[in-house]
């Protein structure tokens, strides 16, 4: 089933005197049910501004966009999309709203109206499904960057979401609390099938997606497998990316002449192909 | 070091003054505010202080914790202290050189006054220690919530004493940083005199407030996004209900009134 | 002599107090000018204690820091002079730009020191060369830049100190692959031009494969190794165990050696790994 559905969208900003700045322009794309999908681009590619259209927090200036059966455009059901669609923003400071995790989990059903005893089991389970429940009446300000942003994730979760999308969550986080964050967001959509959208410039973080979009200049330039993606090297590069390491090696020796496949994506993938060219040769 | 400061501190636990209703707890700190200016002897005092310390070992917390609470104000209480011993007089003089002149009752009022503010002091800092800051606001934009009539927005108030009380260490830690940063391009924040520190705290403050103009825009965006729409049709997990502890609490907070009134008309007419 | 030399340093906060923590503790440790040396390890590892105690930030609880062989708390009133010497620049240094125009932000440090206006211009415009900075934006807001170039005003305000010991906190954290290259690039040209000490703490091991010669890792507030760069990742499976992650290449490597590949040595950037594979493989791709 399609989920969140772009068709033709753009999207400029208003400019007085001068031209308006386009940021967008004419992207389609639908992203199904249970979908992981990864969104990359370098800074002021547009990729965090496609992701504020798949709530509502901005409304195309042409085309539509669609969240389940919903027109973003339609104010009337402005709390069921963003309700449906949960946004987990970069910085995991500026986000948390209450001093207490569990009231802070508890912020978005509260603002839904939901039953006091009801959020209470949300709150409880949201927290459990990011492994932060033993923390529920700590201070958020003394977590560390990954839990804070965990308990971002949980406050998401506590409205029952059916697409989580996280802009670039992990950019400001140190290498335990982006694993810490990114193995959330897989167990997330492997055990729970959620849908998530993740906008990020690390290729790793995108290599473990379903799909890759790439975006460049306000336009989708790819779409993909991360295989059928990161096997274009000299695309990538081309709009400022890198490929995973292990891809640029084999990519580098295919180069100098070695036969190689062209979609190594992971480190087992290079250790695979290389040492069995190489027992080949011996 | 900034960080230091402990303002609305929390420490999360189970005791009865934890779980009390927090708009009681409100309504009885008021109360003991107040009564603490009333007593004009000792043995109201006494009452007074013997009720705060009830309500630390209800609270289970470690005393230790209440005594940090004084600290930042003990400058306050030096000076007053000292004003009050040399500028009352009454009873015997103890000293007596050149203009210092010490009474027996300056002395005792010095140290009734300390006694008066320490109690504050604490008596609040339990509020706040056994009290999470979100839970203190609800109770207050309930307790205000009749203030609606006159048109003033109570959620919104306390909707911003909440996003207050979260950034404050956030915020307090930023200065730290921008502090540091500073001082490692040169910048010189300790010497010159009252005009010189001022001019040298702007490579402070500017970033300081762009810093919280970025998050406030962050915030904003992040409380949208979590289907935030002004008091209206909200809900809370955290339901405020009386019980019986605390119209036991409620009781005994009257009677303490009554009993500090009648001590002070009892020992003003027995002095008379 | 060492240009920067630390002698059993450590710093505990809060003495005294139940909150009391040592961040390192008992470091030795040396360092050459010209030297362009990565510093790596958790957070809380102390790595960040350390790079504010080397530029008089902090005060040693214990030990000296001995800059060209004279500790820099000798006389307190001067550490200031220090601070202009030890360059140090913290992560998200954007967040402390502060002026009207980029110009009088990077101008601030050369201002604090005292110097002849002619000076700072000239060590304004050099420092806006080193980051690459177009002299047209140098009369703009800082406020106006992107992300990218903010960065980069900062880090040209610090740089302007023209400081003998350059120490940077993360300077690519949050950046995309452009913009890290940009920096990893201009912070290299710092050195060779000035001949000045570099110090880049860094979580990403893949920065530091490619630009350090030495690399300092830290762990639990102690010295864990500090050796020439091929020297450190050749203990890849310690930097694993400390819960580092070792760059995707060198576990290539490790997994091929593991297959039994006869590779004699390690591998921590693309280039070489390519350079070691290639002669093994063309005999290969020939036959």
């Amino acid at each position: 089933m399609e989920l969140l559905k772009a068709e033709h969208l753009s999207f400029q900003y208003e400019n007085p005197e001068e031209l308006p700045i386009p940021v967008l322009s004419d992207i389609s794309l639908t992203v199904r049910q249970g979908e992981f999908v990864a969104v990359l681009g370098h800074n002021g590619s547009g990729k965090s501004t496609l992701a504020k259209h798949l709530n509502a927090m901005l409304l195309p200036t042409g085309g539509k966009v669609w969240v389940e059966n919903y027109d973003t455009a339609d104010e009337s059901h402005l709390y069921d999309i963003r309700r449906t669609v949960g946004m987990v923003l970069q910085n995991p400071d500026n986000q948390l709203v209450s001093t207490i995790v569990e009231e802070d989990v508890a912020f978005g059903p509260e603002n839904l109206g939901v039953e006091p005893s009801e959020i209470a089991c949300r709150v409880n389970e949201a927290l459990r499904l990011v492994d932060m429940l033993p923390y529920r009446d700590h201070a958020a300000h003394k977590l560390s960057g990954g839990q804070k942003q965990r308990v971002a994730i949980a406050g998401v979760l506590a409205m029952h979401p059916d697409c989580l999308v996280l802009d670039e969550p992990t950019a400001m986080l140190d290498p335990k609390g982006r694993r810490e964050v990114m193995d959330t967001i897989r167990r997330l959509n492997n055990e729970r099938g959620m849908t998530v959208v993740l906008i990020t410039h690390y290729m790793e973080e995108a290599a473990s997606a379903d799909r890759v979009i790439v975006m460049d200049n306000g336009a989708v330039v790819m779409d993909g497998t991360p295989r059928e993606v990161f096997s274009q090297v000299e695309a990538l590069r081309e709009v400022w990316l890198d490929v995973p390491q292990p891809t640029e090696l084999c990519y580098e020796l295919r180069r100098a002449g070695v036969s190689l496949p062209a979609d190594v994506l992971t480190v087992e993938d290079a250790v695979t192909a290389l040492a069995a060219l190489w027992e080949g040769s011996v | 070091m900034l960080s230091d400061i402990t303002i609305g501190q929390f420490f999360p636990g189970n005791s009865p003054l934890h779980r009390m209703d927090p708009r009681v707890k409100l309504v009885v700190i008021f109360a003991y505010i107040v009564l603490i200016f009333v007593p004009q002897n000792w043995a109201g005092l006494g009452v007074c202080v013997a009720y705060l310390l009830a309500g630390l070992l209800i609270s289970g917390l470690p005393a230790r914790l209440l005594l940090r609470s004084i600290k930042p104000i003990v400058p306050l209480i030096v000076l007053t202290t000292v004003l009050n011993v040399f500028y009352i007089s009454g009873g015997e003089t103890l000293v007596k050189w050149n203009f210092i002149h010490i009474t027996t009752g300056g002395v005792n009022n010095a140290i009734f006054i300390a006694v008066r503010i320490v109690a504050l002091i604490m008596g609040s800092s339990l509020l706040t220690y056994t009290t999470s800051p979100t839970t203190l606001t609800d109770a207050l934009e309930r307790l205000m919530s009749p203030l609606k009539v006159l048109r003033i927005n109570v959620h919104e108030i306390s909707m911003m004493m909440t996003i207050a009380l979260r950034f404050i260490p956030t915020l307090i830690e930023e200065t730290d940083k921008i502090m540091a940063a500073q001082k490692a391009r040169g910048a010189d924040l300790e010497s010159g005199g009252l005009v010189q520190r001022v001019k040298a705290l702007v490579p402070v403050l500017i970033p300081l407030f762009v810093s919280a103009f970025r998050r406030a825009c962050d915030l904003a965006t992040a409380m949208e996004c979590r289907c935030y729409h002004g008091g209206d049709g909200r809900t809370r997990m955290k339901q405020m209900k009386m019980r019986r502890s605390d119209g036991v609490f409620l009781a005994s907070t009257v009677l303490l009134c009554a009993v500090v009134i009648l001590l002070n008309i009892l020992l003003a007419s027995s002095l008379a | 002599m060492s240009v920067l030399e630390v002698r059993n340093l450590s710093v505990t906060y809060a003495t005294g107090t139940p909150f009391e923590k040592t961040a390192i503790q008992g470091i030795n440790l040396c360092f050459e000018q010209g030297d362009l040396v990565g510093i790596i390890g958790h957070t809380g590892s102390g790595k960040s204690t350390l790079v504010q105690t080397l530029n008089g930030l902090l005060r040693p609880t214990d030990g000296q820091v001995l800059l060209d062989g004279v500790d820099i708390w000798e006389t307190p009133q001067n550490i200031r002079q220090v601070r202009f010497r030890v360059g140090l620049v913290f992560q998200y240094p954007e967040h402390q730009l502060f002026e009207e125009t980029c110009y009088k932000d990077i101008a601030f440090g050369p201002k604090n020191m005292g110097l002849s206006a002619e000076e700072i211009d000239a060590r304004v415009r050099e420092a806006a060369a080193y980051v690459d900075l177009k002299p047209s934006l140098l009369e703009k807001s800082p406020f106006d830049l992107s992300g990218g170039e903010k960065r980069r005003v900062a880090i040209a305000g610090v740089m302007a100190m023209r400081p003998e010991i350059l120490i940077l906190d993360e300077p690519t954290a949050g950046l995309d692959p452009k913009g890290r290259d940009t920096i990893l690039r201009q912070i290299r040209a710092y050195r060779d031009e000035n001949h000045a000490t570099v110090l880049l703490v860094s979580h990403s091991m893949e920065d530091v494969a490619r630009v350090a010669d030495r690399v300092l890792v830290m762990d639990h507030g102690e010295v864990a190794m500090y050796d020439d760069t091929p020297a450190v990742f050749a203990r890849a499976e310690e930097l694993g165990k400390r819960g580092l992650s070792v760059p995707a290449v060198t576990r290539v490597f490790a997994g091929l050696r593991e297959r039994g590949l006869p590779l004699p040595e390690n591998a921590y950037t693309v280039e070489q790994a390519v350079a070691m594979l290639l002669p093994h493989l063309r005999k290969g791709g020939d036959r």
